[in-house]
């Protein structure tokens, strides 16, 4: 719902949000590999299904998504250790690099099915754009989990046998 | 890696494995079981987000105008959209009748011109009455001896050859009987109207005379109507066959006559298509699909003398041909 309101907020501005993206990316930092795998098959597999209009002529495949979200994912899961010690501002900005990783593989996809290799001209807007708002708003969806975590009394990591949050 | 990392892995891929091979049908049903899910949501965010869809001051949403306006109002609005709708299919109709209109009247045009540099004098003619009970075998036109229509003058119409603009032209028969402003057509899908044909392409052996064609007669196919709406092209030589004639090949006239009258039917004229091949007893014969639509004639061309003052006043009224012994002699 966020996502689609924002959605439409930004985009006589030709920028976009990847709220979505941005949540799972902060949320693959708290979660062990196998549940971030979940997840990123869970959100790709809903996004895909609520934003593509499969077809039968897509530039790319219906689920692909679920393989930019688990690469991604992987790739945040990279810097947990910092995490752990209550460094925020690597995965912050890891959280940026992974979404113009996100738009320039999803770029990548969509050139090679069309089998035509154009820039165009809102592309670099669109990257760092979005890259920065992902990075602006990825603190408020850290804040969020641990405010969460403190509730409830669930363990935020469970890497290395479960370590409990520290902060 | 830790085991349960790598097992997690391979579901992974394997899930993904799946979601790639999915074909439409179910990428469809897993969509719509899932737009089913979040819909309400999706639907709440466009509502909230996106301003009212509005045409000419008036919202397009059904809800919003069942809001708006009463069952009545409602009603009248339907039928008055309605109503608009038959008026602008109406003019849909006129104007798809007007674009068919030009398209003949260009093409006739062309025609014309084309006509005109082989020396050869048109009259057009419109076509006044046609009857059932004669659909295959006559007509009248509105043209008659004062516009320099005489006998046996041939009646054609003008067909598209590979673009719109390129024409040549179709034989559809010949004017058998003469008034002050009216003739009758009898046309080549009649029995008794025969032309001397030859197909396209086709030469026989060489001889002395060079290569010779391949001919025949043409005329209309007994019991020629709905049911039968192929023309016959008959006295074909046996061999017709293996000199190539085949399906698909054009027949023209070949504006041969016999001894007792001249050829009345210029040569080049299209008659149609080769649609079949028969070989006989002492000849072979060939059906042939007409080159044009009989049942479609609105406006034909009849090939008139080039010094018509000499020729007016020599036919007599309309007579139609009521039976074989009144028909005009045939070309033969």
């Amino acid at each position: 719902m966020l996502d689609g309101f924002f959605a439409s907020l930004l985009s006589p501005f030709g920028v976009r949000i990847l709220l979505v993206h941005t949540i799972f990316l902060t949320c693959s930092l708290t979660v062990s590999f196998p549940m971030m795998l979940s997840l990123a098959f869970a959100v790709g597999f809903i996004w895909d299904s609520t934003q593509m209009a499969v077809t039968g002529a897509n530039d790319v495949g219906f689920g692909y998504s679920i393989f930019l979200l688990g690469l991604t994912g992987s790739l945040m899961q990279g810097v947990c250790p910092l995490f752990k010690r209550g460094r925020w501002e690597v995965p912050i900005v890891l959280v940026g690099v992974a979404t113009a990783l996100l738009i320039t593989i999803e770029w990548f996809f969509v050139s090679f099915g069309r089998a035509k290799f154009i820039v165009p001209e809102s592309f670099w807007k669109e990257l760092w754009v979005s890259s920065l708002l992902g990075m602006l708003a990825s603190p408020v969806f850290f804040y969020l989990i641990f405010k969460l975590s403190r509730l409830t009394g669930c363990p935020i990591l469970s890497i290395n046998g479960g370590l409990k949050n520290e902060v | 890696m830790k085991k349960s990392n790598l097992v997690a892995l391979v579901i992974f891929s394997l899930a993904m494995v799946w979601v790639f091979t999915l074909d439409n049908k179910g990428v469809h049903s897993v969509q719509s079981k899932i737009l089913g899910v979040f819909g309400l949501a999706h639907e709440t965010v466009v509502n909230l987000t996106y301003d009212e869809d509005v045409i000419n001051g008036e919202p397009i949403s059904a809800n919003e105008l069942y809001r708006k306006y009463e069952k009545e109002q409602l009603a009248l609005r339907y039928n008055k959209l309605l109503k608009e709708l038959f008026e602008l299919r109406a003019w849909q109709g006129q104007i798809d009748l007007l674009r068919e209109e030009n398209i003949e009247l260009k093409r006739s045009l062309n025609f014309v011109e084309y006509k005109g540099k082989q020396n050869q004098q048109l009259v057009v003619a419109r076509v006044i009455k046609r009857q059932s009970s004669s659909w295959w075998r006559t007509f009248i036109i509105d043209k008659g001896y004062e516009d320099g229509v005489v006998i046996n003058s041939p009646v054609m119409t003008p067909i598209a050859v590979d673009r719109a603009d390129q024409v040549e032209g179709a034989l559809v028969g010949k004017i058998a009987s003469v008034g002050e402003g009216q003739s009758t057509v009898v046309l080549v899908t009649d029995v008794e109207c025969k032309v001397s044909a030859y197909v396209h392409g086709v030469f026989a052996k060489p001889s002395d005379k060079g290569h010779e064609r391949v001919q025949g007669i043409l005329s209309g196919a007994p019991g020629a109507g709905r049911e039968v709406t192929h023309l016959l092209l008959q006295n074909l030589p046996k061999e017709a066959d293996r000199y190539g004639v085949s399906a698909g090949a054009k027949v023209y006239s070949s504006g041969v006559g016999n001894s007792e009258t001249k050829g009345i039917f210029p040569p080049g004229l299209m008659l149609g298509y080769v649609k079949e091949f028969e070989v006989r007893e002492f000849d072979a014969a060939a059906r042939v699909q007409p080159a044009i639509n009989f049942n479609q004639l609105s406006y034909v061309f009849v090939l008139v003398p080039i010094s018509t003052q000499e020729i007016k006043g020599q036919a007599s009224f309309i007579r139609k041909p009521q039976s074989n012994s009144n028909r005009p002699p045939n070309e033969n």
